[in-house]
């Protein structure tokens, strides 16, 4: 239905000058309706479906159709798609470049917050006070470093890991200390009544049974990890998702402008799924 | 066959948040358990007797006295006494199957008893449940579960603490006959913590009646009936009265004339 009426539109006359691929839009919408035709049985794909065409309407007619919107920052769905196509080596260049300082600095934070808060947690007095520190440690914003990371680091990419880094490492030590400083008694009982050794019970009990809140830690990290890095590649990078649209902004082309928008939005979202699918995979055993 | 376990003038005082001096959670308990006989300690909530379990466990330390466990002082756990909690204990990242391994790991005889953990699940009828998470199985699966568990590593001594506390009655009555089942079957020695009367006559050979408050013996009563039992019969029921009198449940009942 919503399919006809996006056609239906695209029959309209434009309103602007130049082209505005309407093909490319099309295709999108036939591809849509395609995926939705073929997974009948999910509503959450249909209603997905449904949003987009609503959203590509919208847009078509705001644009092209009745020039609503100002022809210069906003262009048509079509045009947007095309320079995704066109475009689509740099995008990929641009995407692992940023996807790497993410996860350079990442692994790195988990790498040195997990075992540490493993150890602060075990031993319980420690372990009050170091929540406490990495509390407020962690409250602190991680671009507040960014100076003293420029003046201390030699490039671009290092001091973006350092960011990361700093993101990520102080809520996945407070998570971890959290995690294993709640590991339930009876469990430790348990271990205790048959005679499991300190190293068996850390790593057989305690380290799975804190590893939700580890977890936790570690999902707000990466988003914070991400809205660092979008940003900081904005300022002062050559590569990145941030600076693709920084620089084109810069020079005038709102196209690439939205496509980077776009872009971001997609591989983000990809990111956290993966991320997410791979936590529910090693929660399996959680209610 | 399980091992004996003496209990010698055990006293708990828990210290208080001021100096005054503590709550005296047990106060000089005595009793002797014989080796492969089945004892339960019943008393009301505030008696200690979970306390008095976890020191035979030796999962917490007697203020004084000493627990002897087939001859030999308790002072550390042991996977030769082994306690069941109230609510399940398996480990929720593990399968059914994993746990039971786990302990068998832990108490270094996974080599010589791999071959059995079939038939631990078997007798728990959890066959088709051994690669279940224990979130997946129901609260009598998961009770009878853990108690496999703690059965395979072959305990000598047993303590069960309200093991049967969190489930519903009928469930309840069914892991009755299983507990009964499965100690004929092991003859480990089992001591049994519960404030439910009618379990304690069900399944124990000698029941240790507690009081309060300072938590102290109250009396040591022999359950001379044939296994299994029956829960309806009238010697059942005699027990039944005569603990809940000594308990001071049982009202002698006064005939009243005035309105």
């Amino acid at each position: 239905m919503l399919f006809a009426a996006f056609l239906l539109t695209n029959l309209l006359p434009n309103r602007i000058k130049g082209d505005s691929f309407a093909f490319y839009a099309i295709v999108l919408a036939a591809v849509l309706e395609a995926i939705a035709v073929v997974s009948r049985k999910r509503a959450v794909v249909k209603d997905l479906v449904f949003f987009m065409f609503a959203l590509l309407i919208v847009w078509t007619l705001a644009t092209s159709k009745l020039n609503l919107l100002r022809e210069f920052l906003f262009a048509p769905p079509g045009k947007v798609l095309r320079q995704f196509i066109l475009d689509y080596r740099d995008l990929v260049r641009h995407i692992f470049s940023s996807l790497g300082l993410i996860l350079n600095g990442y692994v790195i934070a988990l790498a040195a917050a997990v075992p540490l808060g493993l150890f602060i947690g075990y031993s319980m007095r420690a372990g009050r006070t170091a929540t406490l520190i990495s509390k407020f440690l962690s409250s602190i914003p991680p671009i507040v470093y960014i100076p003293y990371g420029i003046a201390l680091l030699p490039t671009f990419r290092s001091v973006s890991v350092m960011v990361i880094f700093l993101a990520t490492f102080w809520p996945v030590l407070s998570g971890t200390i959290a995690g294993v400083m709640y590991t339930e008694r009876k469990y430790l009982d348990v271990a205790r009544n048959l005679g499991c050794g300190k190293f068996r019970t850390l790593f057989r009990i305690v380290l799975p049974s804190a590893l939700p809140q580890i977890f936790t830690g570690c999902n707000q990290g990466l988003s914070v990890s991400f809205i660092l890095l979008t940003s900081a590649e904005m300022i002062g990078a050559r590569n990145g998702m941030g600076y693709y649209v920084n620089y084109f902004s810069d020079l005038g082309d709102y196209t690439r402008t939205m496509v980077g928008v776009f872009l971001i939005g997609i591989v983000i979202s990809v990111v956290y799924a993966a991320v997410g699918r791979l936590q529910k995979f090693i929660l399996r055993w959680q209610a | 066959m399980g091992a004996s376990i003496g209990i010698k003038g055990v006293s708990k005082v828990f210290a208080g948040h001021d100096e005054k001096g503590g709550v005296v959670a047990l106060d000089n308990i005595n009793a002797d358990i014989r080796s492969g006989e089945f004892v339960s300690i019943l008393g009301t909530s505030g008696c200690g007797k979970s306390t008095l379990l976890r020191i035979i466990a030796g999962l917490d330390k007697a203020t004084s006295g000493t627990i002897f466990c087939g001859g030999e002082t308790v002072i550390n756990p042991d996977p030769s006494r082994s306690l069941v909690f109230q609510e399940h204990t398996l480990f929720p990242w593990m399968t059914v199957r994993d746990n039971i391994k786990f302990a068998l790991k832990s108490t270094r005889q996974y080599k010589e008893k791999r071959h059995e953990i079939a038939e631990w699940l078997s007798l728990a009828d959890l066959e088709s449940f051994a690669d279940s998470y224990p979130h997946q199985l129901s609260g009598g699966m998961r009770q009878r579960a853990s108690l496999v568990r703690t059965l395979a590593v072959a305990s000598d001594v047993v303590l069960l603490d309200e093991p049967l506390g969190a489930l519903d009655n009928f469930t309840r009555m069914t892991l009755q006959d299983e507990l009964v089942r499965l100690w004929r079957e092991r003859r480990s020695t089992m001591v049994m913590v519960t404030h439910d009367v009618d379990e304690a006559i069900y399944l124990s050979q000698r029941v240790i009646l507690m009081s309060p408050r300072p938590g102290r013996v109250k009396n040591i009563l022999d359950i001379p009936m044939s296994y299994p039992r029956d829960r309806a019969s009238g010697d059942f029921m005699g027990f039944r009265v005569n603990i809940l009198k000594q308990l001071e449940f049982a009202k002698t009942m006064q005939e009243d004339y005035t309105i």
